[in-house]
């Protein structure tokens, strides 16, 4: 969250004692538990910093923080909407939350929220036009008419729109992503477009800085309109020479053109491409660098070697697949899950 | 070898609400924007009280502002945050709640506005996922509602309820 800070500690909210001054001077031990009833004053600086679900959690805790939470604006004028409260947030709901905001909502980010619909959207979007920021990833009720029709009321209106995610709407086409890209950076001209990197898209989220007005483009393959990447070698001497002699360029979406997982360059992969235990696409140069299984010489990437501990990216590990085989029969560590294959 | 130190760089000395003096280096220093502007004022005669930060807290402070004056060269040149100092950070704000609280008035007391962070990051993650009674509990809060209160509010937000 962004929140710039003196805001946060509103000087008028009716602070409970003890005051700041009495409890950072106060001997150890009294400032966290001695009173009982009135929450400590350090909380009311954290309000700002809590997402949606533990900030409606926090406004049911006592009444000061009801009051509190529901007469500060600015703590509502950045919403995420996220796993669990997707599936149950409602085009009533919607308007509801963002109503807090009165009126100066910043930034909107609804993930798979799969109930909310064009007419929902575009209600927020005509009581909040200042919106800077909005990501509807997975929304799939909303309709790519719906939200050029949203984004073009936000242009309308103020014409503050600088961020759109769009992902996984279905049937956006070359108008649509021509007439969103035109209502885009009304006041200040948009940049240069930055290249898009898959292993950068797997890293950042939603609430990352991403330069790109809009999230999707049009693939130069298949034409579909698709999160498109770019390869993220700068002179991509060994694998596109081979690609580009068949492609123009080794732009592409994610069914287009394969991706390393580590790097995020292309891979050629009748050429080489090979497989990480995880079965996610490496390219050779990752893959060599890349410490192995003691037992199948296969790789973690990267992602997976978070999951599975820190011990999987030093040599001399032996992976999760083939302790589990091994414990259960003999385990060959060539060939066996080549059967399986 | 302290003269040495001293003549390179000027130091300042900083005294708690409780009356202990702390000497430390402007660049230090300059990491609260209090007492940057203080700096820039020319107001830095003599010793900086503190009123709202006691030695405890001010110690911890200094500790943080000490790492991350002689860091901020090399955050600088590689403009992504470092690792290194990311890591330092968490075991830095692991601390008791009590602790935590006073470190978060301080850094805003002081305007030290990446150390606010930090330590709200810290209290927001320790909250991350708890139900009401659970946010209760943690941080002692008693429940003040009256019956017709809580349903008032559970009506609001019906959906939350589902």
């Amino acid at each position: 969250m962004e929140h710039s800070l003196p805001t946060i500690a509103n000087p008028d909210a009716p602070f409970p004692s003890p005051t700041p001054s009495s409890s950072t001077s106060s001997p150890s031990g009294d400032a966290a538990g001695a009173d009982l009833r009135g929450p400590h004053g350090a909380l009311f600086l954290v309000l700002g910093y809590l997402r949606l679900p533990e900030l409606l959690a926090f406004q049911r805790v006592c009444r000061l923080f009801r009051d509190v939470i529901a007469g500060d604006s600015f703590l509502w004028q950045h919403i995420v909407v996220e796993p669990p409260l997707n599936g149950k947030l409602t085009d009533d709901a919607l308007l509801k939350v963002t109503a807090k905001a009165e009126g100066k909502l910043k930034s909107l980010a609804l993930l798979d929220c799969w109930k909310i619909t064009d007419a929902g959207l575009l209600l927020v979007a005509d009581r909040n036009p200042g919106i800077t920021k909005l990501c509807v990833p997975g929304c799939i009720y909303l309709t790519a008419d719906g939200v050029v029709k949203v984004a073009k009321r936000l242009f309308e209106r103020e014409g503050n729109l600088k961020h759109l995610q769009l992902r996984g709407i279905c049937n956006i086409t070359k108008e649509h992503l021509d007439v969103l890209n035109s209502f885009m950076c009304k006041n200040n001209p948009c940049q240069i477009p930055q290249p898009s990197f898959y292993s950068h898209w797997r890293i950042v989220s939603f609430n990352s800085d991403d330069d790109r007005p809009v999230d999707v483009d049009m693939c130069p393959r298949c034409k579909n309109v698709n999160l498109v990447f770019d390869c993220t070698r700068e002179n991509c001497s060994v694998n596109c020479r081979m690609m580009k002699s068949r492609w123009s360029e080794c732009r592409g979406c994610f069914f287009c053109i394969a991706r390393c997982e580590e790097c995020g360059g292309c891979i050629d992969l009748e050429g080489s491409g090979e497989k990480a235990i995880c079965l996610h696409l490496l390219c050779l140069q990752c893959w060599l660098h890349l410490p192995k299984c003691n037992m199948c010489n296969q790789p973690y990437c990267k992602w997976d070697a978070d999951l599975f501990g820190s011990s999987s990216m030093s040599a001399g590990f032996v992976c999760e697949r083939c302790r589990e085989s091994g414990r259960s029969s003999y385990h060959s560590a060539s060939g066996y899950w080549e059967t399986f294959a | 070898m302290m003269s040495l130190a001293a003549q390179k760089e000027k130091k300042i000395v900083l005294r708690s609400s409780d009356g202990e003096e702390f000497e430390v280096e402007v660049a230090t220093a300059r990491q609260s924007k209090m007492i940057s502007n203080m700096i820039n004022d020319g107001c830095v005669e003599g010793s900086i009280p503190l009123f709202n930060v006691d030695a405890r807290t001010l110690a911890k402070v200094i500790e943080y502002c000490r790492r991350h004056a002689g860091a901020t060269r090399i955050l600088d040149e590689y403009d992504n945050p470092n690792e290194e100092i990311k890591s330092w950070d968490a075991t830095y704000i692991d601390v008791h709640q009590t602790i935590l609280y006073d470190i978060l008035q301080a850094a805003d007391y002081l305007e030290i506005k990446d150390l606010l962070d930090l330590a709200c990051e810290q209290v927001a993650n320790i909250i991350r996922g708890k139900h009401v009674e659970e946010i209760r509990n943690t941080f002692n809060i008693k429940n003040d509602f009256t019956v017709e209160e809580e349903k008032e509010i559970r009506k609001q937000h019906p959906w939350l309820f589902e």
